[in-house]
C-alpha cells in the first residue's frame, strides 16, 4: 500500500480575525487535496497561531495559556470540519489543553469524517515548559486508521527515545511530530530528534516545526518527511526536505521489505532490559528546581576495577 | 580529574602472515596515541580478525567471499561458529598478552576492541576488554545486540551491561550494534557512564547518513561522551568494512554538530585524538534545554511489558 502524506508548511504569522486563520488553513488543505494527499500535519503551536487571531500580539506565554486552552473547543471543531471537508486525516499540530488548574501541550488526530480518533499529551517537557508548570501526559496510544497505525510524538518528545520506542513496539507505522522550538535553529538538533527516532524504529514520520514569530517568541525549524535510510534518495533518511512543498509517497510494502532485510526491532534484547527498566530510572532521579523528576547528577560510586575474566 | 585525552584508532583489516605483523599494528597505534599524550586508546570490533591469516588455506577461502551462514555452511566449509570458537580460543591468550603488555609499557588505558571468543560456558560471544596502565584487565563486555548475520552464525549475545570506574572517568564499552539501540546508552548512563566507547566493524558501503545511526544520536540523547573505533578493509571474505573513527560530544558541549574529531577517510588507517572534559559533562548534564526530562509514570506503564508485544 502507498499513501500520500504532507506537512502543511505554514509560516507563523498574525491573522486579523479567526476567519482569516480558518481561510488560510483551508487554502493549504485545498492545495493538498488537489494533490490527493490523504494525511496532513500542521506545525507545532498551531493553537498559538489560532490564538493570535483574537489575542493582542503583545501577549506573552505563559500568561495566555488559559486563554489559548479556553479556545481549544473551537480549535478542534474547526479542524474536525476541515478534515471532513477535504476528506483527509488531519493532525492540526499542537495547542494548549487545560485539566483542573494544569495545562499541557496536546495534539489530536481527526479522520476524514471529522471524527477525533484521539489526543496525545506531550509526555516530556523542556526546561522552559517546566518553568511554565505544564503537565506531562502518561499514555502513548497508537491509532488504527485506514492508512495504517499512527502515533504522535508531540513537541519535545522527539528527543526522548522512550516515546518513539513505545510507539514503535505498539505497531506504529507512521508517527506525526509537530513541534515549535525557539531559535536559533541548529539542523543537528533536529537530526538528533525525529530523524534518528525513525532510523532506530523504522517507521515513517512527518515532522513539522513551526517557523516564525508569535507572541514575542521566535520559533525556527523545518518540515521534513522521514523514512528509514534504505528507502530514501541517497539513503539520507529524508523523503523530502523541500520547504516549498512537503508531500511524499509512503510505500508501506517497501518499508516492510526494508525491515525484513534489516529487522532492528527483532534484535532488541528484552531479557537485558528487564534487568534494568524501569527500575534504573527510579533509582537515579531527583526533583529539579520546578519540582519535576529528572536524572540526578550525583556522582556514582560503588563501581570498582574488575579483575575477573568475565 | 578534569580533562582526559582519548584516541580512537581506525585499523586496516588485512590478513597477516606472521602474528608479529598484528602486534606491530597494535603497537604502532598505541605508541602514536601515547606520544600524543592520550590516556586512553581504543581499538575496533573484531580486532583479531587479521590473525585468521595464520590458518592454512584461509586466504583462498577469503578470496571466495562469504555473505551468510549458508555460504559458510557449504560442503567444503565448516560451521562458522565452530571456526570462530576454535580460532577465538587459539588467539585469546595472544590478544590478552598483547593488550596487557602495551598498556603497561605505555602506561595507558587500552580498550583492546572485541573478538569472537567462547565465554566460560562455551558460548561464542563478541567480547571487548579494557586494560589499565599497569597492564591489568579491568573488565570485559559482551555484545548485547547482534547483526542478523552474526545471529545466523550462532553467536550468542550478552545480557549484562557494565560501567567501570577509573581515574579518568566512568567508562563503558558496548559493541557496534549495541549503539543502534537507545536502551544500551540509557542504561549505561544511569549506571554512571561518562564515556561510552563503541568498537565497530561495519560490513557495508560507507554512507554518512547510515553511519549517523549509531553512536552520534546515542551521545545526544543520553548526554555522554562517545568514542568510536573502526575496522576498515575491502574484499575481506567478500565483505567491505567501512567506517570513520570519531570522538563525539553532546551538541550542548560541542556546538554545533557534536563531532569533536573524525577520521577523514572511511577506508584508510587513521588515529584521531581529542580532549574531553568529564567534569563539565557531569556539571551540565542536568538542566539542559531538551532531552533531560524523566517521566516515571509513563515508563512504569510501558516498561518492560512493551518489549514483549
Amino acid at each position: 500500500m502507498k499513501i500520500k502524506a504532507a506537512n502543511v508548511v505554514w509560516q507563523a504569522t498574525s491573522f486579523r480575525s479567526e476567519q482569516d486563520f480558518w481561510t488560510e488553513a483551508s487554502k493549504h488543505l485545498q492545495q493538498l487535496q488537489r494533490k490527493e494527499v490523504q494525511i496532513a500535519l500542521f506545525p507545532g503551536f498551531t493553537g498559538l497561531l489560532h490564538a493570535g487571531s483574537f489575542l493582542p500580539a503583545q501577549n506573552r506565554l505563559p500568561e495566555i495559556l488559559a486563554l489559548v486552552a479556553a479556545k481549544k473547543g473551537a480549535f478542534d471543531k474547526g479542524f474536525s470540519e476541515l478534515a471532513q471537508e477535504y476528506g483527509m486525516y488531519l493532525c492540526p499540530g499542537t495547542t494548549v489543553s487545560q485539566r483542573g488548574n494544569r495545562f499541557s501541550i496536546t495534539a489530536s488526530l481527526f479522520d476524514p469524517q471529522g471524527k477525533k480518533l484521539g489526543e496525545q499529551q506531550q509526555t516530556h517537557l523542556s526546561q522552559q515548559e517546566k518553568a511554565w508548570g505544564l503537565e506531562r501526559g502518561e499514555e502513548l496510544p497508537v491509532w488504527a486508521t485506514g492508512l495504517g497505525r499512527v502515533g504522535i510524538a508531540a513537541g519535545t518528545d522527539i528527543w526522548h527515545p522512550e516515546v518513539s520506542r513505545i510507539l514503535a513496539l505498539q505497531g506504529a507505522e507512521l508517527v506525526l511530530a509537530p513541534a515549535a522550538i525557539p531559535g536559533p535553529y541548529n539542523p543537528w538538533l533536529q537530526v538528533a530528534g525525529m530523524w534518528q527516532q525513525v532510523q532506530q524504529n523504522q517507521f515513517f514520520a512527518l515532522e513539522n516545526w513551526l517557523d516564525g514569530n508569535i507572541f514575542g517568541s521566535n520559533y525556527e525549524g523545518r518540515a521534513l518527511i522521514l523514512a528509514p535510510c534504505e528507502m530514501t534518495p541517497g539513503e539520507t533518511g529524508y523523503l523530502t526536505r523541500e520547504q516549498d512543498e512537503q508531500i511524499a509517497q509512503l510505500d508501506f510494502n517497501r518499508r516492510r521489505e526494508v525491515i525484513k532485510g534489516y529487522p532492528l526491532l527483532a534484535h532488541l534484547n528484552p531479557s537485558l532490559y528487564q534487568g534494568y527498566l524501569p527500575g534504573l530510572y527510579e533509582r537515579d532521579v531527583t526533583n529539579d528546581a520546578h519540582g519535576y523528576t529528572e536524572k540526578s547528577n550525583r556522582k556514582i560510586s560503588g563501581f570498582s576495577y574488575q579483575s575477573s575474566n568475565s | 580529574m578534569k580533562q582526559v585525552r582519548v584516541a580512537a584508532t581506525q585499523i586496516p583489516l588485512t590478513l597477516v602472515k606472521d602474528p608479529l605483523e598484528w602486534v606491530e599494528l597494535i603497537h604502532r597505534h598505541t605508541a602514536g596515541a601515547a606520544a600524543a599524550g592520550a590516556q586512553l586508546v581504543v581499538f575496533p570490533e573484531n580486532i583479531t580478525l587479521p590473525l585468521l591469516g595464520l590458518i592454512p588455506g584461509v586466504r583462498k577461502l577469503a578470496a571466495q567471499g562469504v555473505g551468510s551462514s549458508a555460504d559458510l555452511g557449504g560442503s567444503s566449509v565448516p560451521d562458522p561458529a565452530r571456526i570462530f570458537r576454535i580460532f577465538g580460543s587459539g588467539v585469546e591468550a595472544f590478544y590478552r598478552k598483547t593488550m596487557s603488555s602495551l598498556a603497561a609499557k605505555y602506561e595507558i588505558y587500552i580498550m583492546g576492541g572485541s573478538r569472537l571468543v567462547p565465554d566460560h560456558t562455551g558460548r561464542l560471544m563478541n567480547i571487548a576488554s579494557l586494560y589499565g596502565p599497569q597492564g591489568q584487565l579491568i573488565g570485559s563486555q559482551a555484545k548485547a545486540h547482534l547483526l542478523p548475520l552474526e545471529a545466523g552464525w550462532g553467536i550468542c549475545r550478552g545480557n549484562e551491561l557494565k560501567v567501570f570506574n577509573t581515574p579518568i572517568g566512568n567508562i563503558a564499552f558496548p559493541v557496534c550494534m549495541d549503539a543502534t539501540y537507545f536502551e544500551t546508552f540509557r542504561i549505561l548512563t544511569y549506571l554512571g557512564a561518562d564515556l561510552i566507547i563503541i568498537p565497530i566493524a561495519n560490513p557495508e558501503e560507507y554512507n554518512q547518513w547510515k553511519a549517523l545511526r549509531g553512536i552520534w544520536p546515542r551521545v545526544q540523547e543520553s548526554y555522554v561522551y562517545g568514542v568510536k573505533s573502526a575496522l576498515v578493509g575491502k574484499k575481506f571474505f567478500g565483505l567491505d568494512f567501512t567506517g570513520k573513527a570519531g570522538i563525539f560530544a553532546p551538541i550542548e558541549l560541542h556546538p554545533q554538530d557534536g563531532v569533536v574529531a573524525l577520521a577523514q577517510n572511511p577506508h584508510k588507517e587513521d588515529l584521531v585524538i581529542a580532549d574531553l572534559n568529564i567534569e563539565k559533562l557531569r556539571e551540565t548534564r542536568t538542566g539542559r534545554a531538551y532531552g533531560g526530562d524523566v517521566n516515571l509514570n509513563l515508563y512504569r506503564r510501558y516498561f518492560p511489558q512493551v518489549y514483549s508485544t
